[in-house]
């Protein structure tokens, strides 16, 4: 699904990635952890499009996308959420979701003047499908709710509900679980679980170990902007070089 | 082409003349407040412009080009009116398809700027409009000499006057401008424009293309990571604002008659804005509100003609601080019932430019009624009385949190509430008829409120938390 | 080289005149850039207002120099020399400044309200502070009398045409070097002196000195630098004021020069300073002083060699559009993070 082939990316003379090599497939989550700083959402950015690597190749879904802009490679089937939230504070809970399935759609402001059928029809399948995503993550009875007015928790699942709204191949997850007790990581995990059956390739970018441990099939440690190693959750837990590289850096 | 001209003529006719039996009520009444005219065209035309800078801000852009596409917009709907007897809709449609044109152009590479430097590429863009203009038939003249690129320039001209070959080339009349226009607008035409603009902002809100506008304004890069074409979105919103103000620049020229390249400088571009900044960009009604308001606003306080300026900034200074929203964020329940010393703020200033507002239509209702002048002015001390307990209630409200502070503003919100009850009483008794007094009083008043009110400003509102990060 | 010469049309022009111009001209237009880049360093803020301080700084100057008649819309006579004014016009503009500082910008910031919401209320307070100065000095020109401006006397060479002898004292005629050509009057020579004076100490100071490195640091992050802890709000306001008092000597000098007093002085230097700060590097110290002699340059050009006097503005513009689309953060700038 997602493939990096050597993908390096500096600001000016920090090096921020240094020739990363991953292979992410469907119906696999994998993580992605590392100490703070070791370019983890640079890693992120680059994938998603926000921001491009200076060489290197990424492929996603069997197109090169190093160079194209971010909504084409939404298009293609990636959706990602953000270390923090970052929502759409002056728009309803469900604008939120309809938003992200802006590029389903065809009609034009001409279609919308004039009312045709066709649009409303897109409308309402727009605002149905919607409906239906806010009803799986429980938010539905906030559906008329300002983004911003939305708790910390329901924040997180709004942004997870609008980055599935447009049937993604791929979701990246940007550190998911930030601010999120034990009790509500374990069924963010279990979503994850959920997305991992119905086919869909996640990565997730993470801190804690427990998440990545219930959810992940194959975990890459980056540090200093180069992989450090790559394995099951367990074979990277016991690494000696991920513990060192951890120690002393993060709690 | 001119079949289809007559065929919208056929159907137009009508729906003007109709507008016009419709209107004509409303028109009557604005005349007692002193707003007849071409004024009342002039407030349209500001509704209009205000929906143009509308759309570039609703997508994100700080784009002060408008006044660049006005003039571009009347100075072609003016030469094709005087030069080649056009009607005013053609005049129209050729002068919105120039403006549009150049956004096109322009657009491609300015709107990959962002923030302050989109602000200033437009200034820029709105100035070299202004001195093209201005030295258009000088330059022309050389260059269609030239013995390189003449003949190109020669066609071009050729589409705008008819004898290319003239010793002086008289096209955009250099920084005289050009007069004698027909005044052909009428205010059903305006009337029609605007509803036709009201439709499409209400349809554009709830369309595909406004969704995605909005969120790029809140976040680009999200928007883009959602799927949103964030180049195509800001070139559609800065064409769609640019043929706008163009349409409204060939209804101003076919109103005022006489147009200069000086009449769409720095300047226009900042009463454009101002528009937008005091309607407001909460809703699609606050720059027709904004528009309507601020064009109104000097006629209807004729006595403080000379203090238009004074009242045009510190209600653009007023606004931006107090009263973020506009003036529509009054119409919003929350406005009136959210807690905290801010919005206590907020709501005083703008209790007291409403009463503003009030006090000075006021004294036309009663000239109209009887020669009630003076009496009009007694109104005036109903104003300072309201405001005073508006700002006493709210310096009080500053002093328990922060003592240092709220000494002086107390000190300064019973020197004002003393000045203005002694004016009331005064008015009421009927001791003020001398109306140079009134005034000075009145200044006093509004310097010692804007000055209370400033010192105890500003709230400590959650700054920290609601701060975003600088780099994204 | 001769090529270049007849392209750009150099043959009949005089060089030393010219270049007199744009060092002088130049000089007025890096001296009142310097505050708006100042600013727009430490703040992240275009103060659109910069030109009504300059406008007040001159005006304050008359008035120190001429006392209380300039309120009557006159000035009839000078008691002190009139140089006095300079300073005069620079403790005026700072404290100005400093006072719009905290009607327009003050309460915006401390809501971290959008940057752009400053630039809106810096146009508030402009439009504002011109009105005012029509209610207080009147809209009708004031000047000071024609004695009031030292010059030398000499004999109008031959060749030199001034049609309205009236222009010689409002100029204030100084010194002509016949075998250049040069007409150099002793507040040209004033503007060149105090502009590099004060380019010089203010380069010091920012470079040299702790509130400089303040100010640096301010401009690099507001928060960053209150745990440091620097006094963010002292920083803001001695910006303000040295902004302001740069404002005040440009306008004194260039209201000397031309010795017409008008609230609409300066108006037409709001969107000039504009291109000049944006040429140079928005937010360059050192860029704003190129990009005030490159404006010079281009308008000296524009009307000595060309016959489109009347577009050196557009040129200007058209370069300014050059270098935000190319280069946006300008000639000297650094690259700039994205700050609205």
């Amino acid at each position: 699904m997602l493939s990096l082939k050597n993908v390096t990316r500096y600001f000016g003379g920090l090096t921020a990635l240094n020739c990363v090599n991953l292979e992410a497939s469907a119906g696999q989550v994998t993580g992605l952890i590392g100490p703070n700083g070791a370019g983890k959402t640079t890693l992120i950015n680059n994938i998603s499009g926000l921001d491009h690597p200076n060489s290197g190749q990424i492929i996603f879904n069997g197109h090169e996308v190093q160079r194209m802009a971010p909504h084409r490679i939404t298009a293609l089937g990636l959706a990602r959420t953000y270390q923090n939230i970052r929502l759409f504070n002056e728009m309803t809970v469900l604008e939120n979701v309809m938003i992200a399935q802006h590029f389903l759609g065809k009609s034009t402001l001409f279609h919308s003047l004039l009312q045709l059928p066709s649009h409303r029809k897109e409308e309402r399948f727009i605002r149905q499908k919607s409906l239906d995503i806010l009803e799986q993550f429980g938010l539905s009875h906030l559906q008329n709710e300002l983004a911003s007015n939305l708790s910390y928790g329901d924040q997180r699942r709004l942004e997870m509900a609008r980055a599935l709204a447009a049937d993604p191949k791929m979701v990246l997850l940007d550190e998911p679980t930030a601010g999120m007790n034990a009790v509500e990581t374990e069924q963010l995990g279990e979503k994850i679980l959920d997305m991992k059956a119905a086919g869909i390739a996640v990565l997730v970018v993470e801190h804690d170990m427990a998440l990545i441990s219930q959810v992940c099939d194959i975990v890459y440690v980056l540090n200093f902007g180069e992989v450090l190693t790559v394995g099951t959750p367990d074979e990277i837990k016991r690494d000696p070089a991920v513990i060192e590289a951890y120690l002393g850096r993060d709690e | 082409m001119d079949t289809i001209l007559n065929f919208f003529d056929k159907i137009l006719q009508p729906i003007f003349e109709i507008t016009t039996t419709l209107i004509q009520p409303i028109l009557d009444q604005l005349q007692v407040i002193g707003l007849s005219g071409s004024v009342v065209n002039f407030m349209l035309i500001a509704a209009i412009l205000g929906i143009s800078i509308y759309f570039t801000l609703y997508c994100g852009m700080f784009s002060l080009a408008n006044a660049g596409f006005m003039a571009i917009g009347a100075y072609i709907g003016a030469i094709l009116t005087t030069q080649h007897d056009a009607s005013l809709g053609e005049a129209l449609i050729w002068g919105m398809f120039a403006g549009g044109l150049i956004a096109l152009i322009i657009g491609v590479p300015m709107l990959r700027l962002k923030n302050i430097y989109l602000a200033i590429a437009t200034i820029g863009f709105g100035e070299v409009v202004r001195i093209l203009i201005r030295e258009f038939d000088q330059l022309m003249g050389n260059l269609r000499d030239d013995p390189t690129v003449g003949g190109i320039v020669r066609d071009i001209l050729g589409l705008l006057v008819e004898d290319v070959d003239a010793r002086r080339l008289r096209i955009t009349y250099g920084p005289q401008g050009i007069t004698r226009i027909p005044r052909e607008t009428e205010v059903a035409h305006l009337v029609v424009f605007l509803l036709v603009l009201a439709y499409f902002l209400y349809r554009f809100h709830h369309s595909r293309m406004g969704r995605a506008m909005a969120a790029i304004r809140q976040d680009e890069r999200v928007a883009a990571s959602q799927g949103i074409n964030v180049v195509y979105y800001k070139n559609v919103a800065f064409f769609i604002g640019a043929i706008i103000a163009s349409a409204a620049g060939v209804f101003s020229a076919h109103t005022i008659g006489t147009i200069g390249p000086e009449d769409y400088d720095f300047g226009r571009a900042v009463d454009i804005l101002a528009y937008a900044v005091l309607g407001g960009l909460g809703s699609w009604v606050g720059p027709i509100i904004g528009g309507l308001t601020l064009e109104a606003m000097p006629e209807i306080l004729r006595e403080l003609k000379e203090y238009t300026g004074l009242i045009n900034g510190l209600i653009l200074l007023l606004i931006i601080i107090y009263l973020p929203g506009g003036l529509t964020s009054l119409f919003r329940p929350s406005f009136w019932l959210s807690r905290g010393r801010f919005d206590t703020a907020q709501r005083v200033v703008t209790a007291g430019i409403v009463l503003v507002a009030i006090c000075n239509v006021l004294p036309y209702r009663l000239e109209a009624g009887a020669q009630g002048r003076v009496l009009g002015y007694e109104v005036w001390g109903l104003l300072p009385a309201f405001i005073s307990v508006g700002v006493a209630f709210f310096l009080v409200q500053r002093i328990s949190p922060k003592p240092e502070g709220g000494r002086y503003s107390v000190l300064l919100a019973g020197v004002a509430a003393g000045v203005w009850l002694a004016f009331l009483i005064l008015g009421l008794v009927g001791q003020i008829e001398n109306v140079t007094t009134g005034y000075y009083l009145h200044l006093i008043g509004m310097a010692l409120i804007v000055g209370g009110a400033l010192i105890s400003y500003p709230p400590e509102i959650e700054a920290a938390s609601q701060r975003k990060p600088e780099v994204a | 080289m001769d090529f270049l010469i007849d392209f750009f049309n150099l043959n009949d022009v005089q060089w030393v005149p010219q270049i007199v111009n744009i060092i002088w001209n130049g000089s007025l237009y890096s001296l009142f850039a310097l505050g708006y880049a100042l600013i727009f360093s430490v703040l992240g803020v275009l103060n659109l207002a910069h030109s009504a301080i300059f406008m007040w700084g001159a005006y304050v100057g008359l008035w120190a120099v001429c006392g209380n008649t300039v309120f009557d819309g006159q000035c009839p006579a000078v008691d002190v020399p009139v140089w006095w004014a300079i300073p005069a016009a620079m403790i005026g503009g700072g404290i100005i400044a400093i006072l719009v500082d905290r009607i327009a910008f003050y309460p915006l910031r401390q809501r971290n309200a959008p940057r752009l919401s400053q630039l809106i209320s810096s146009i508030g307070i402009a439009i504002m502070m011109v009105a005012i100065a029509e209610l207080v000095f009147g809209k009708e020109r004031l000047s000071m009398p024609l004695d009031a401006i030292p010059r030398r006397n000499f004999d109008i060479p031959d060749g030199l045409s001034i049609e309205n002898p009236l222009d010689i004292g409002r100029i204030g005629l100084g010194m002509y070097v016949a075998e250049f050509n040069i007409l150099l009057t002793p507040v040209r020579l004033q503007i060149i002196v105090v502009s590099l004076i004060l380019m010089i100490f203010l380069g010091f100071i920012v470079t040299q000195t702790r509130l400089g490195q303040g100010m640096r640091t301010v401009a690099f992050s507001e928060r960053v630098s209150s745990l440091l802890g620097v006094h963010v709000d002292n920083i803001y306001m001695i910006a303000f004021f040295i902004s302001g008092a740069l404002a005040g000597a440009a306008g004194m000098l260039y209201t000397l020069n031309s010795n017409v007093f008008l609230p609409s002085t300066g108006s037409e230097l709001t969107l000039k300073g504009l291109t000049v700060i944006v040429l140079g590097g928005l937010g360059s110290i050192r860029g704003a002083v190129l990009g005030g002699y490159l404006v010079a340059a281009i308008e000296v050009y524009m009307v000595a060699a060309t016959d489109y006097g009347g577009l050196a503005d557009a040129v200007v513009f058209f370069l300014f559009f050059l270098v935000l689309m190319f280069r946006p953060q300008g000639i000297l700038g650094q690259p700039l993070p994205d700050r609205a």
